[in-house]
């Protein structure tokens, strides 16, 4: 067992001698002597001693004042306090325990019931410390298990993004780049942190109700009929049903940007056909994501626009298709636009990479 | 424990209200010169814990001296916060030596300079100073009691 620390703050030398003497007698106890009450008060605040025997009446600082400014600073708010007075008022009894002192002792000091106080109030900052120390670890515990479950949840949510590319021509190189761009829009407009992460990790589901479209429409390389797009545009509806009321936040929010991503700020999308600020901000900013992602990125039946086109239609489209903030906001961070792109090309083997990367880190 | 004469004497004096031949007229001692007087200091060390006085003992014989001059300066000077905290050190020293009337003494000396009162400091002083030299002649400093 180490040796615990007494710290002993009294102006009057005796008392100094006598307190180190009586401590001395006890077992794994060491003494530091202060006859100075300002200098006690900060060696005490540092080093954050297992009991502090104080005096009441020192010149400079008294004991009540001692112990406030002990309780106001960060780590001492619990450290024992044994204090020795000479006054047997309660008064003063009143103030020192209103102050925060967890003993006292009145002098002249009995030296069988100074050990023993000195013996229990060290055995209680023992406990005290070990129940600390027990509450850290549970705590660094929960925080352990709840990063493994968030990264099984994000690990989840990645793997269900991937499983739609499998059904989709659309790459995953697409899928991070408009997840990526969503963040940057989000970010723009001023969202929390905690919204940031969520729309960075449930963007990539936009897409998820894909996998409940038939093979002859999702895959069909021309035109599509109008009933063929009637049954395409259920894709929305299937994304929404496959991840609503679930416990994870990241599906709830994907199945949000699911359903709304083809709506339209004039309120001509699909498929509620909400406007304006009925359609939840996450959909709203995927959709400028995802079209600016699609025009920019070839596809088995047309090339890629230039990035100077692209940014020109999202424009135009902005008030009629998109939210004007959700475009503002975008093209007014055309540099990081460029630098997302630059960072997720087309490779599958770079892609995969990056995949396994961000599993990786998760 | 033996008295010492020259307290004996004064107490005597101040009891009788006689002088002695050629000295000045003393003022009647008080009710704490008195006690401090007929006090058994050597019974009153017996009465306490004697681990605590072997442990206090050689640190009051180096304190002693400079709580003595901090007094007289304080009184002097009538400096009553100084007084007030010298006073009230030694009146929980001198209880664990069991000098109760000097612990006294202390205590109203204490009180006097708390209230910033002048009146009967000086007799509470000099009925410290002059029966110091019986604890500490009890203690086994003779050279400290010395006058």
């Amino acid at each position: 067992m180490t040796a615990q620390h007494v710290q002993v703050i009294d102006d009057n030398a005796i008392n100094l001698a006598l307190f180190k003497g009586l401590l001395a007698r006890l077992s794994d106890c060491t003494a530091e002597l202060f006859d100075d009450a300002r200098a006690g008060l900060a060696w005490a605040q540092i080093h954050k001693p297992d009991l502090i025997v104080l005096d009441y009446m020192m010149p400079g600082l008294d004991g009540v004042s001692l112990i406030e400014q002990l309780r106001a600073t960060p780590g001492c708010e619990e450290l024992p306090v044994l204090m020795i007075t000479a006054d047997a008022d309660k008064d003063t009894r009143y103030r020192a325990l209103e102050a925060g002192a967890t003993d006292f002792l009145t002098k002249p000091v009995d030296r069988l019931e100074f050990s023993a106080r000195v013996r229990n109030l060290l055995n209680l900052s023992r406990a005290r410390q070990a129940l600390l120390a027990h509450a850290e670890g549970l705590a660094a515990e929960v925080r352990r298990a709840t990063a493994e479950l968030r990264m099984r949840e994000l690990e989840t949510v990645l793997r269900l993004s991937r499983a739609a590319e499998f059904r989709d021509p659309e790459t995953g190189a697409h899928i991070l780049r408009m997840a990526h761009y969503a963040q940057l829009i989000g970010r723009k407009l001023g969202l929390p942190d905690t919204e940031l992460d969520l729309l960075l990790h449930a963007a990539p589901l936009h897409d998820i109700g894909k996998v409940g479209i038939p093979d002859h429409i999702l895959l069909k390389p021309g035109k599509l009929t109008t009933e063929e797009f009637a049954v395409m545009k259920q894709h929305a509806r299937h994304g929404y049903d496959i991840l609503k009321d679930s416990a994870s936040a990241y599906l709830r929010a994907g199945a949000d940007i699911a359903h709304g991503h083809h709506e339209k700020y004039d309120g001509s999308g699909y498929p509620q056909g909400l406007a304006g600020e009925a359609i939840p901000l996450f959909s709203r900013i995927v959709a400028v994501a995802d079209v600016f992602d699609a025009l920019t990125s070839q596809r088995p039946y047309k090339p890629a626009w230039t990035l100077e086109r692209a940014a020109e239609f999202i424009l135009q489209a902005s008030g009629r298709h998109f939210d004007p903030r959700c475009v503002e906001a975008f093209l007014n961070e055309w540099p990081q636009v460029l630098e997302i792109r630059a960072q997720f090309q087309d490779d599958d083997t770079q892609l995969n990479s990056q995949v396994a990367t961000l599993l990786q880190s998760l | 424990m033996p008295l010492v004469l020259a307290d004996l004497d004064r107490l005597l004096q101040g009891v009788a209200g006689r002088k002695s031949p050629g000295a000045a007229a003393a003022p009647a001692p008080s009710p704490a010169a008195l006690a401090a007087a007929a006090f058994d200091y050597a019974e009153g060390l017996r009465s306490v814990d004697a681990t605590v006085v072997s442990i206090i003992k050689p640190v009051f014989f180096e304190q002693w001296p400079k709580d003595a001059a901090a007094l007289e300066a304080a009184v002097a000077a009538a400096d009553w916060q100084r007084l007030t905290l010298v006073a009230h050190s030694l009146k929980s020293t001198l209880r664990m030596f069991g000098a109760e009337p000097l612990a006294q003494a202390s205590e109203q000396l204490e009180a006097l300079a708390g209230q910033q009162r002048s009146e009967g400091v000086a007799e509470l002083h000099r009925t410290l100073c002059d029966t110091m030299p019986r604890l500490l002649q009890a203690l086994g400093a003779p050279e400290l009691a010395a006058p």
